[in-house]
């Protein structure tokens, strides 16, 4: 009986948040429904349990766990995986354990707190900890000779708010014998990149250089195979590289005064930036750098004066390139006008002081998004704090995916920079062109959507997904489903929309409408006007088929 | 011939390295050759592709490279007549010039009755040392940093130096590649992952609303002790006593293993209390400790500002210490002083010793405008720290060094064009030779007077009347232990002739010495039996030498 009732007590009580901020999850270790007796305070308690290996089961000895009781206290586990704490007063208490090789949460984004009550009729409390995986393996040339110092990288890929991104999941560089382990990995989806790397040859003074590769044999992420790597799972990637001439480019940036900053970098046709450097000097505005033939678009940034300078040259390499000439023009700065216009039946809904309107809305820029180099742009306020501007400062040239925010009760109702309607348009900004200021308007007779999910048999709905049904990715909204089914969203754009109800959300890249439209199928379709308050019932999608 | 030179290019003008030199002279068909075997040093066996290359010595460019069979041979044909570097390297071997030793090696000669054929190339075999780092219960401890340090004649004198740094991985594993045959010493430095510095807990509220006072009792801080803990810095064979280490003596392609296992022990609490400490203006305290020779580790203690006045610092083993205590508000200050950590102690900063301040001026002969390249350098000879400043237009120069130390110093100036440091006086500090005598928290002030022109000492070394290669030719000034800056060195050539360049008017000693690379030639009494049968060269301003030696 108290090992079922364990069991029971560590099945996790999940609760979701959907907002801009990570999921929180929380893990309720005890009856927290159960009343507890008037106890005397004087009495103390022991809190007992164990750690084991989420996975296989399997007790984890000397792991480390650790209460906030009054003070923080630790204890180690023992060789069967037990751990206790004595002599504890009656109440709540985080708890948490720890060990090399494991993770306590699947991503550090899951902001996971597990609470344990401490009282009378207190069950052995269960911790799971996820192992590692690793990925490890052998990088050779064209002559089957290991390849040393070799930079490897391991690419994270992770659906976030339903949008996918890249990140960096950790980097080595080869052995003596071209072999590179790469551990604290994460259960996830991850490429593997072996290069881009030079070998300077100190015989002969010349270099040769390795093009990236993604295992196991692409030469871009997207048509590289991801491995899917399971907790405490160990995979093994082999690359075979061969040594590729490299040429010599240089020529000169126009810059305004010798001393001025500047930056200057390569980015390959995937729009990666390369490893290989380029310098700059030694004669003031002069350049050079190496690499391997292929197509590249150098990217100069300057500033002059604080002001951010930029252009961008399309490089096709397959011999020595004097003479490149890069004529930076001032980067862009795009004013915002926000508009909030009180358009509800039930009069204005602003509560409390007069906010600036620049103040209700947010709009974000993204350029390269879900790539390993994403650059992100955030209008800020400026000017008088009583009546600030809003400003999109330094932008260079290239496009933007937009997103435009605006806090209740407020909804965006139209973005647009001259002709461009961004709630559904990408932003392009071209050097020496003036982008036209964005105007935003806000309207305050937004529509709630509220009902419940049809709950079939035993799988839990944990999200609502509602999508514009004209493909527009940013405007994208989720909310969480109670234990009870129900949900509720408010301050929603009038217009026609597809809901959507999930058993999971984790890894579902629900922003992508080539994703979503998998789905549709299944979709309740509702058309909202201003100030409706609409009620629905959603079918229960499974997201894994 | 001397591979200095190419360190020296950025502390030398380049022209006055090649001036007069034995370039080959314009392509023409030439009927001079250099062939050789490359083998194995350890074994003699030919080794089959091997990357070989020659170019011309005391130049970069003309190089040549091939690779060779399976019988070891190398041939480069149509040579001008000169003098050659060659260097080969392969997998498991780095790369190595002939006959090498530290930075100079064998050249080979090439002209009319000059021998360049028939030449054996022994190459060494990498050595490598790899090892797992575990805790006191034999699990692998991740993210640790092993160094590795060689016992090595460096500049002259045995010094045990640090030569690369590793992190282990998730299985403890560390892995040190490349190595020369030599002597090492392991050491690790790492945090158990479990360690809760005591200043580290923080106090949480139960949620029952009683904002419960602090139950840590005396019983929790014992019960806490088993996480308060530290690993000290680990010798190989598992030892936190330097003299205690044990050498791994590596001989060339030798594989050696070396595990290490930490153990915990209660970490230590320093109070350091001293009234110029001012958290506001930015102050900051840091304990170090001396591993082998000159090599100096941060220790991973956790620093605590408590108020005005008082710092803790956590996370101590106990050990020898150096404390060295900064100040970065207006007037920047630093202060060290050597402690004995054994327990929890209360440490008064009052009579740390403080930084010297060194200032000086640098005179050109005949008033020439000094080149602002130019550098002043101060080597402590016996520690083998060095401090070094610019040299402005005027000569001025300014010693801007917080931790800086007092000692013995030998002055040298670089990157002043055809000329070479004579002379040094001080106000401050006492002066012998171009040795200066720096005392704790003084202010000196120095005055560097430089030569009017270099000399340049050529010659051969023989043995029974014939050139002889591979010997270590030393130019040995008259008072060696206050000028060892003068001292030039070199190797002889396959005729037997060298190069000795940039030397300062004067008289020296040449010696030639056959197996003197393991000579501790900074030492007198280890050259000194070798003075007495050596050739005199007084050396003038500008003059050149052609000298005649005898191998010892």
């Amino acid at each position: 009986m108290p090992r079922a009732l364990a069991l029971r007590a560590s099945r996790w009580t999940v609760l979701l948040l959907f907002c801009t901020c990570p999921p929180v999850i929380i893990q309720s270790l005890a009856q927290i429904s159960l009343q507890l007796p008037s106890s005397n305070p004087e009495t103390r308690y022991t809190l007992s349990g164990s750690v084991i290996n989420s996975i296989t089961g399997a007790p984890i000895p000397r792991a480390l766990v650790q209460i906030y009781a009054g003070a923080e206290r630790l204890a180690f586990t023992d060789a069967s995986g037990q751990f206790q704490f004595e002599g504890l007063a009656p109440g709540e208490t985080r708890i948490d354990a720890r060990k090399p090789g494991f993770f306590d949460v699947p991503h550090p984004d899951y902001l996971m707190q597990t609470m344990v009550k401490i009282g009378p009729q207190m069950q052995p409390v269960i911790l799971n900890l996820i192992p590692e995986g690793v990925i490890y393996g052998h990088i050779q040339d064209g002559l089957g000779e290991p390849i040393e110092g070799l930079p490897v990288k391991v690419i994270a890929v992770r659906i976030a708010e339903g949008k996918k991104r890249v990140e960096s999941g950790g980097n080595r560089t080869t052995d003596e014998d071209g072999n590179f382990r790469i551990a604290d990995i994460r259960p996830g989806s991850y490429y593997v990149e072996a290069g881009p790397g030079t070998r300077l040859d100190r015989l002969s003074g010349r270099h040769a250089g390795y093009s990236a590769l993604f295992y196991p044999t692409a030469h871009d992420l997207s048509s590289a195979m991801p491995f899917q790597i399971g907790p405490g799972q160990q995979v093994d990637a082999n690359f075979s590289l061969k040594a590729e001439p490299m040429f010599h480019l240089s020529g000169t940036v126009a810059c305004l005064a010798p001393d001025d900053g500047v930056n200057l970098r390569l980015l390959d046709r995937s729009g990666e930036y390369l490893s290989f450097s380029v310098g700059y000097g030694p004669a003031p505005c002069q350049f050079q750098a190496e690499v391997l033939s292929g197509s590249y678009t150098f990217v100069v940034n300057s500033w002059h004066e604080g002001a951010l300078l930029s252009a961008e040259i399309a490089l096709n390499v397959n011999s020595d390139l004097t003479g490149i000439s890069a004529v930076p023009s001032p980067a862009h700065s795009i004013p915002i006008a926000v508009r909030a216009e009180s358009t509800s039946r039930s009069g204005p809904q602003r509560r409390g002081t007069k906010e600036p309107n620049a103040y209700l809305a947010s709009i974000h820029l993204s350029a390269n998004a879900g790539s390993l180099n994403q650059s992100d742009y955030q209008a800020q306020p400026e000017g008088d704090p009583k009546n600030p501007s809003l400003v999109l400062r330094n932008l260079p040239s290239g496009k933007y995916s937009v997103e435009v925010n605006a806090s209740a009760p407020w909804y965006v109702q139209s973005a647009q920079s001259g002709g461009t309607d961004l709630l559904r348009e990408e932003l392009t900004v071209t050097g020496g062109v003036q982008t036209p200021p964005i105007e935003i308007v806000l309207h305050d007779d937004g529509a709630t959507l509220s009902g419940k999910v049809d709950v079939g048999q035993s799988v839990r709905p944990t999200a609502v997904v509602l999508a514009p049904d004209h493909g527009s990715t940013t405007q994208t909204k989720s909310g969480n489903v109670s234990d009870g089914g129900d949900f509720a969203l408010q301050g929603l754009a009038p217009g026609n929309y597809n809901v959507l109800a999930f058993d999971l959300m984790d890894g579902l890249e629900y922003a992508n409408p080539e994703v979503l439209n998998r789905f549709l199928s299944r979709a309740t379709h509702v058309t909202l006007l201003p100030d409706e308050e609409r009620k629905i019932t959603v079918e229960l999608t499974k997201a894994g088929n | 011939m001397s591979l200095l030179r190419i360190l020296f290019v950025i502390v030398l003008p380049l022209a006055a390295l090649s001036q007069q030199q034995n370039l080959p002279s314009r392509p023409t068909q030439q009927p001079f050759r250099i062939i050789g075997t490359v083998v194995n040093a350890i074994d003699g066996q030919p080794l089959s592709n091997a990357a070989v290359s020659i170019g011309p010595a005391e130049r970069d460019d003309q190089v040549q490279t091939m690779t060779t069979a399976e019988d070891g041979r190398f041939e480069f044909q149509n040579l001008n007549p000169g003098k050659y570097w060659l260097a080969a390297q392969r997998r498991g071997f780095s790369l190595q010039r002939l006959d090498e030793h530290e930075y100079f090696s064998t050249a080979i000669a090439v002209g009319p009755n000059l021998e360049s054929e028939g030449l054996v190339f022994r190459l060494r075999p990498d050595a490598a040392i790899s090892g797992t780092v575990t805790d006191e219960q034999n699990e692998a401890v991740r993210g640790a940093q092993a160094m590795l340090f060689s016992a090595a004649l460096e500049e002259g004198k045995s010094a045990t130096q640090i030569r690369g740094r590793a992190m282990t991985d998730d299985r403890g594993s560390y892995h040190f590649g490349h190595l020369t045959p030599g002597t090492y010493f392991v050491a690790v430095s790492a945090q158990p992952w479990y360690a809760e510095m005591r200043q580290a807990r923080r106090q949480i509220v139960f949620t029952d609303g009683n904002a419960s006072t602090d139950q840590s009792s005396n019983e929790t801080e014992l019960q806490q002790s088993e996480f308060d803990v530290t690993y000290p810095v680990t010798y190989y064979a598992s030892t936190t006593d330097r003299t205690g280490a044990t050498p791994l003596v590596l001989k060339a392609g030798e594989r050696a293993s070396a595990d290490i296992s930490l153990v915990a022990i209660p970490a230590l609490r320093m109070h350091i209390v001293d009234a110029s400490i001012d958290p506001s203006q930015g102050a900051g305290v840091f304990l170090t400790q001396r591993l082998f020779g000159n090599s100096v580790e941060q220790i991973p203690a956790q620093t605590t500002s408590i108020k005005k006045g008082e710092i803790e610092i956590s996370g101590v083993p106990p050990g020898q210490f150096v404390l060295t205590f900064q100040n970065f508000g207006k007037s920047p200050s630093s202060r060290e002083k050597e402690i004995e950590v054994s327990n929890d102690a209360e440490v008064d900063v009052a009579n740390a010793s403080v930084a010297p301040t060194i200032q000086g001026v640098v005179q050109l002969d005949g008033g020439r405008p000094m080149s602002h390249r130019a550098l002043v350098r101060l080597w402590n000879r016996a520690s083998g720290e060095t401090l070094g400043a610019q040299v402005s237009g005027k000569g001025e120069f300014e010693i801007r060094d917080n931790n800086a130390k007092p000692g013995r110093y030998e002055i040298s100036v670089f990157n002043v064009r055809g000329a070479l440091l004579k002379s040094v006086s001080a106000t401050g500090a006492q002066v012998v030779g171009h040795t200066v005598e720096i005392s704790s928290g003084t202010s000196v002030r120095l005055s560097l007077t430089m030569s009017s022109g270099v000399g340049r000492v050529n010659g051969t070394a023989l043995r029974d009347s014939k050139g002889y290669a591979g010997a270590m030719i030393v130019l040995v000034p008259q008072d060696l232990q206050n000028d060892s800056t003068l001292i030039r060195r070199d190797q002889s050539d396959s005729d037997g002739t060298f190069s000795l360049q940039n030397v300062l008017p004067g008289r020296y000693t040449l010696v030639a010495i056959e197996n003197g690379w393991n000579l501790e030639w900074l030492n007198l009494p280890a050259l000194q039996p070798y003075l007495m049968n050596g050739e005199m060269v007084d050396v003038s301003a500008r003059g050149k030498y052609n000298v005649k030696v005898k191998v010892q």
